[in-house]
């Protein structure tokens, strides 16, 4: 929007336009110092304990992590999002599939509602779900434990209406034309999707996936109630031993142990975590530089 | 020429015919069975959901029955809450997820809304881009990396500058303000959660400021009005339904939020008086005791009854703000991701 001509108003309609305009300004900058901050104080307080030691070792000493690194939060996360993606990728597309085709029928739009609503669902409350239906040893469920697989299949559920919307969205991006075109040429709606609609809803697919594990690496809550947190590294994935770490519940528990030097490894974590979530972020906002409207959607 | 009233007439007349010449007979069922199957493997896509749906309802309700067959409704304003004695009540935990929620919109509600109007009106062109890339990642930082920069940053602010200062201002007339600066405390965790969701907020407001015409911001000008009076007046005025859908959406969003607040609350089961008092909420207590209330099938359902709670509330509250939203940009809406 261009600039207005103010001559000729009156002194306090052009201080109001001045003192308006500045504020919005000065309440954007105070809105995302928090990104700089907390990027500022993870540095300036967890640097002295970031090194390749730290990324490189699981945790060892008294009180436990006083020595040694995050190795089995690192491993364990990316065992969790493995988890979390092998359930949620293929049901998200599926259901995105079916928005999709089925468009604006009554039956989609419950099934858009109630993906929506499921965004919105608390992570406490995936907790108790993944709880019940993976992690309790008593009544009907899996009976895994405080396991990779109840934590990892728990972010799965987390993840899927994250895939599905996005997912949604992308094939509703690939032009009408090409639709309609290869239905001209007698081609099936299941060659149509295959050939035409997923290829050129790919990158919008992949991105959505990749907000996703975004989401879900950030997540503890749900894993206080279906993993926990292991300091060794993964031996296998159900069962007694089947917790596996994980970085956002190490910085949970390094910050809740009332020691300095594990708040100093805590701030270290933080940067690591973020370090990751921030390139991921930035990944995939160079990868949808034409298509902005997807990035901006979720998270 | 023609008078208006042939112009009327002539045009049903014409969509008619147009009508007539579009109308197609059923084409031939070529592909036949196949392609039915194929529909019908679609739609296991949309029933995954509904499942999805039902065992997160069904779990809380079923693993909450106990409690709500041996308290009722009065669970929802008994303040008891005794594993030993088998007396729980909710009262203070909802009470402390209000006053958390309440302290984060109202600290957030302003900063989202001039941000939102920075974003879609006043940046420059050149800077656009990435003030809102800015914006959106800081909706990506992990809620625990807030809750550890809360602990290490906030509480020591607020313990040794804010709360005094609070105290010997405000809190000299009105007892509300007043309290032990400890840091931790309802108002730490209201502050860091309303840091939390302005990018929520913000984006959505962004989202339905673009949407205004652009013939009513120029008939706002053309009247004389400056930036600011078309910015504040005119369209702030016509997008205020998706002001209050995004702050329904932050809402939402505030009440489940979980790690921060279980860092910085406090988590003392008593009912906050006042804004420097500790608190807790149902989150946070989710979070740090349903492991120990597991032993206790009475104490676990209690438990879920207070996340059933929680649910009812983010499932109101997101349909509400879903169905403004819905109604003002026609279907392309901002997601709302419950925070972890």
């Amino acid at each position: 929007m261009q600039s207005v001509p103010t001559e000729g108003l009156s002194t306090f309609r052009r201080f109001r336009n001045l003192l308006l305009g500045g504020l919005t300004g000065l309440f954007f900058l105070f809105a995302v110092s928090p990104l700089l901050l907390i990027v500022y104080v993870a540095w300036n307080q967890g640097r002295s304990a970031l090194n390749w030691k730290f990324i490189s070792t699981v945790p060892t000493g008294f009180p436990l992590g006083s020595e040694g690194g995050i190795l089995n939060g690192i491993v364990g996360s990316l065992v969790l999002v493995v988890i979390a993606s092998a359930l949620s990728v293929p049901v998200g597309i599926w259901a995105g599939l079916y928005l999709w085709q089925d468009g604006k029928s009554r039956q989609a739009g419950l099934v858009r509602l109630l993906s929506d609503l499921l965004l919105g669902v608390p992570s406490v409350v995936w907790g108790i779900v993944g709880f019940y239906v993976f992690s309790t040893s008593t009544g009907v469920g899996f009976h895994w434990g405080f396991s990779a697989m109840a934590g990892g299949l728990t972010l799965g559920f987390i993840m899927v209406p994250i895939v599905t919307r996005v997912t949604e969205q992308a094939l509703r991006d690939v032009p009408m034309s090409f639709i309609e075109g290869s239905y001209a040429l007698g081609a099936t709606q299941w060659q149509t999707m295959r050939s035409i609609a997923l290829p050129g809803a790919m990158a919008g697919i992949g991105t959505g996936i990749l907000l996703g594990i975004l989401n879900v690496l950030g997540q503890t809550a749900p894993l206080v109630f279906t993993n926990y947190y292991n300091t060794g590294l993964p031996s296998s994935l159900v069962g007694s031993q089947g917790a596996v770490g994980d970085l956002a519940m190490q910085i949970f528990i390094y910050v809740h142990e009332p020691s300095q030097l594990l708040h100093v490894k805590a701030m270290a974590a933080s940067l690591v975590l973020l370090g990751i979530v921030l390139a991921l972020d930035i990944g995939i906002r160079l990868m949808t530089w034409g298509s902005r409207k997807i990035a901006g959607r979720i998270g | 020429m023609e008078t208006p009233e042939t112009v009327r007439r002539d045009i049903p007349k014409a969509t008619e015919q147009a009508g007539d010449r579009t109308e197609v007979r059923e084409a031939p069922d070529l592909a036949g069975r196949s392609e039915r199957l194929f529909g019908w493997i679609l739609k296991g896509g949309g029933l995954s959901i509904l499942v999805l749906f039902g065992v997160v309802i069904l779990v809380c309700v079923v693993a909450a029955w106990p409690s709500i067959h041996r308290f009722g409704i009065s669970f929802l304003w008994s303040s008891a809450w005794n594993p030993n004695r088998k007396l729980f009540g909710a009262f203070p935990y909802i009470v402390g997820t209000l006053w958390v929620t309440g302290i984060a919109l109202v600290t957030s509600i302003p900063v989202a809304i001039f941000s939102a109007l920075f974003l879609s009106d006043y940046a420059p062109s050149w800077l656009s881009g990435i003030v809102s890339t800015l914006m959106e990642m800081l909706a990506g930082i992990p809620s625990i990396v807030f809750g550890a920069f809360g602990i290490t940053f906030m509480v020591p602010l607020l313990r040794d500058h804010f709360e005094p200062f609070l105290a010997n201002t405000l809190g000299k007339h009105w007892d509300f303000f007043n309290g032990d600066p400890l840091g931790y405390g309802v108002l730490a965790a209201g502050i860091v959660v309303g840091f939390m969701i302005v990018p929520l907020v913000a984006t959505v407001t962004r989202d339905s400021l673009l949407m205004v015409p652009p013939e009513m911001v120029e008939a706002s000008y053309a009247l004389g009005a400056t930036k600011a009076e078309t910015v504040f007046f005119i369209k702030l005025r016509e997008v205020m339904p998706g002001i209050v859908g995004s702050v329904i959406l932050g809402f939402g969003r505030a009440v489940g939020e979980t790690m921060a607040v279980l860092l910085l609350v406090g988590n003392q089961p008593s009912i906050p008086q006042t804004i420097q008092d500790v608190g807790y909420t149902i989150s946070s207590l989710l979070a740090n005791t349903f492991t120990y209330a597991v032993i206790d099938p009475l104490y676990a359902a209690a438990e879920v009854e207070l996340g059933l709670i929680l649910l009812v509330i983010t499932l109101a509250v997101n349909t509400l703000g879903r169905e403004l939203l819905l109604r003002l940009m026609g279907g392309r809406l901002a997601g709302s991701v419950g925070g972890g």
